[in-house]
């Protein structure tokens, strides 16, 4: 099927020439014939229309290029009929009888290959009118133009009928008869209804209104000119009586189209700046919305904040101010336009009167002619010239947080209006800005939070898991930890011998660096825990290996104790640490056990062996040994006392008789009695030792 | 909870700061800055009085150990004078009198810093 079309209409133009080279040259072609003829070119022409419709620059859906594809096509066909005349000159064919179509081969010729090529352009034009006006499409604009296409094949009918059967030679005179005046009328009203769609003029900026406008004031002449050589032009339509009134029928109508651009065009004009200018600021005011929601490095934000307002305002300088948190004065964060030479901190000295009633008063400041005004001008003078400046003050729940200049170099630069757009600006970078701070400040939060997790976590992990299993002796440990990390340790060491050694220590200090070294140290003791006997020794060598890395503002407190789980022999030495209490089974009075001895990490190693003692006692079963870090004795109540040493020899002589785990559970009992509702500070770490036989 | 004060005096060659209320890791860098303020005017001969000291943590202590290697190296010293019984204590356990030189009354600290 797809062939026979294809092939169809050149089969009936090559029956066409045939008619018309052996039966019409030699006038022997009646009415009907032509009439046959008339139908064979037009199914032709109606057949070739798609594959027109495909051509890449008639499809395109630009409409600059509809627009530019219009404008060539008319000044081509201008251009032709002026030359037209002078080939029709030079062949001497000036007569206009349809008859003296087949006089002379270069008649034909040239009335065929105009009306053929004639057609098909007018069929373009065509198709770009319709896509001009379906540009908007609405309900019916469909409907109207399909009867425009109706009304167009009537009054070309009409034409054909009169040409054909009438053989009227004046069509310039639009023939006789009343239904050929009726339908051109309809035609015409057609026309123009389908000619108030020009919405597309609405889409252009303004340099491309200009260039349309002068180009539908050239095409004006051009196409009525055309209009009315085609008119006069009988050889345009000997050829095909229909291709010549579709030819000049869409002329028509394209005349009326293109007066109603040209005025649509011209009315569009003196706005056409100021319409420009919206769809700029409301883009521009869209991609601050954009860029608001996303964006939330705030140094991004307020580049983008002024660079946006220079674009979208067509201001010459743009920067904001705003109010750094601790320092309570303003610091410009941002420039646009602003020449490297100028020092954006300068525009941060405000200290004139216009500035504070913007700053206590919230209100913008508009001023439309700078050098009249002293105390603006000063301010400005780094930039040069400025004749216009607008500054609006970005508020956040009733509190200001900056301010947002823009400044022209022309005098009279900004209206009200515009006060308004960057008022809008203003708030929309507030709110932004003031997001991006809250996000920082949760995001801040959370790491630091996660940090103190993962310091506590680590901590925990560090402390021994089980109590060492010993028959004679009882033992129990716990460490309460505190909101804040802290670093308490506290480990136990299997030795040789049957020999059990106990450490307790505190790095000074919160927070992860006090884990941090209290891991070092439980790796320090770890070493050297079995390679003496001497907790003295011990605590030496721990002083040494710490010293090179510790901080010189930290220092580790510890003490170190190994009992003989036989002879319950109490070896111990003490480095700056809570000295142990002793409850002996026998009586009620406990004992201090508090040997000289340096913190770990406060001296290189001289002084701190000079001044290390090493202590004995001999334990009996019943004793009772409480080893405790300083979180104990200085755990504070809500009247900030502290629980202190007392206290503690006291609870642990209550608790004298009790398992090492029920004086643990009791112990901590009696404390966090104590504490209450205060907040705890520190850890609370202890070890309970109790002889059993 | 976080009350603290430091009030300097300069006697001739020696300075004095008079430490008062709770020195803890909150209010230690009020301490720091000055020490530090002595230190870069070439005030190393230094007297800290604790009459007014109610309590002290290792954050306040770690205060004067990040110091004392610069200020003796400059022939100077910080001196520690008036102790209360508690405060003396806290030192004594760790064992600072083995390297600092703690005194009953100031009178005493500025002497000591005419004779050497």
């Amino acid at each position: 099927m797809r062939k026979i079309i294809t092939f169809l209409p050149f089969v009936l133009l090559i029956l066409v020439f045939i008619i018309d080279f052996s039966l019409a040259w030699n006038r022997q072609m009646g009415p009907e014939l032509a009439t046959i003829r008339e139908i064979f070119l037009l199914v032709s022409f109606l057949l070739l229309i798609p594959a027109l419709r495909n051509i890449q620059w008639v499809s395109d859906q630009k409409i600059l290029t509809k627009l530019r594809t219009l404008f060539i096509i008319f000044i081509v066909f201008f251009v032709f009929s002026l030359l037209a005349e002078s080939i029709l000159m030079a062949f001497r064919i000036d007569e206009l009888e349809p008859k003296t179509l087949y006089s002379s081969l270069p008649t034909y010729l040239y009335s065929a290959i105009i009306s053929m090529t004639g057609s098909a352009l007018t069929a373009i034009v065509l198709f770009n009118l319709r896509d001009l006006i379906f540009a908007k499409r609405k309900k019916y604009t469909q409907r109207i133009f399909n009867l425009l296409l109706l009304f167009m094949a009537l009054q070309i009918l009409l034409r054909n009928v009169v040409q054909l059967y009438f053989h009227n030679i004046e069509i310039s005179k639009l023939g006789s008869g009343i239904p050929y005046y009726i339908t051109l009328f309809t035609l015409i009203v057609f026309f123009v209804i389908n000619s108030f769609r020009n919405s597309w003029i609405n889409y252009l900026n303004k340099k491309q209104k200009i260039a349309c406008f002068w180009g539908a004031f050239i095409l004006l002449p051009v196409t009525f000119g055309l209009s009315y050589r085609f008119s006069k032009q009988e050889l345009i339509y000997s050829f095909s009586p229909s291709l010549g009134g579709f030819l000049e029928v869409t002329t028509l109508f394209f005349c009326i189209y293109l007066v109603m651009a040209f005025f649509g065009l011209l009315f569009h004009l003196p706005t056409a700046g100021l319409f420009d200018r919206k769809l700029r600021e409301v883009a521009s005011l869209h991609e601050l919305s954009r860029t608001v929601s996303s964006v939330l490095n705030i140094n991004e934000l307020v580049a983008s904040i002024t660079r946006l307002i220079r674009t979208g305002s067509q201001v010459d300088f743009s920067w904001l101010l705003l109010f750094q948190a601790k320092e309570n004065h303003l610091q410009c964060v941002s420039t646009a336009g602003i020449p490297d030479s100028v020092n954006p901190q300068v525009l941060a000295r405000l200290e004139d009167d216009w500035a504070k009633t913007i700053l206590t008063q919230q209100t913008p400041l508009l001023a439309n002619e700078v050098p009249h005004e002293k105390a603006l001008q000063r301010y400005l003078s780094p930039m040069g010239p400025i004749g216009s400046l607008l500054a609006v003050p970005l508020v956040f729940s009733h509190q200001v947080k900056g301010i947002l200049f823009a400044a022209k170099q022309e005098e009279f630069g900004f209206e009200q209006e515009d006060q308004v757009m960057l008022q809008a600006f203003a708030n929309q970078a507030v709110t932004a800005l003031e997001n991006a701070n809250l996000i920082k400040q949760v995001v801040e939060k959370e790491l630091f939070e996660q940090e103190l997790k993962i310091a506590h976590d680590a901590q925990m992990k560090l402390l021994p898991k089980t109590m060492p299993q010993v028959s004679s002796l009882d033992i129990q440990a716990t460490c309460i930890t505190a909101n804040e990390v802290g670093g308490d340790y506290y480990d136990f060491f299997k030795l040789e011998g049957g020999k059990l050694g106990l450490a307790i220590g505190d790095v000074s200090g919160k927070g992860p660096s006090a884990a941090f070294y209290m891991a070092q140290l439980k790796g320090i003791m770890s070493s050297f825990a079995q390679t003496t006997q001497s907790p003295r020794e011990l605590l030496i060598k721990a002083n040494q290996a710490l010293y090179d890395h510790i901080e010189r503002t930290v220092f580790v407190t510890m003490n170190y104790a190994i009992i003989d789980t036989q002879t319950h022999l109490l070896t111990f030495a003490r480095a700056g640490h809570c000295p142990p209490i002793l409850l002996p089974g026998a009586s009620q009075h406990w004992q201090v056990l508090e040997p000289r001895g340096l913190g770990l990490g406060m001296d290189d190693g001289q002084i701190f062996s000079e001044n290390l003692d090493e202590a004995q006692v001999q334990l009996h079963p019943g004793d009772v040994l409480f080893l405790y870090t300083d979180g104990v004795t200085e755990a504070r109540n809500s009247r900030n006392e502290e629980f202190q040493e007392g206290q503690v020899g006291a609870t642990l002589t209550e608790l004298q008789d009790d398992s090492a785990l029920e004086i643990k559970d009791k112990f901590v009992k009696k404390l966090m009695q104590f504490v209450g509702d205060a907040r705890q500070h520190d850890d609370l770490t202890f070890i309970i030792v109790k002889v059993i036989s | 909870m976080t009350n603290f004060e430091v009030v300097r005096l300069d006697n001739g060659n020696v300075s004095t700061l008079h430490i008062k209320g709770y020195l803890d890791a909150h209010t230690a860098p009020q301490l720091e800055q000055a020490l530090q303020k002595l230190i870069d005017e070439n005030r190393v001969r230094i007297v800290v009085n604790f009459s007014d000291l109610n309590y002290i943590s290792s954050a306040g202590l770690g205060v004067f150990m990040g110091f004392i290697e610069n200020v003796r190296n400059s022939q100077g010293d910080i001196k520690l004078t008036n102790m209360s019984t508690k405060i003396y204590r806290v030192f004594d356990l760790l064992g600072f009198p083995t390297l600092y030189e703690i005194f009953q009354d100031e009178k005493e600290a500025v002497a000591r810093y005419q004779i050497s």
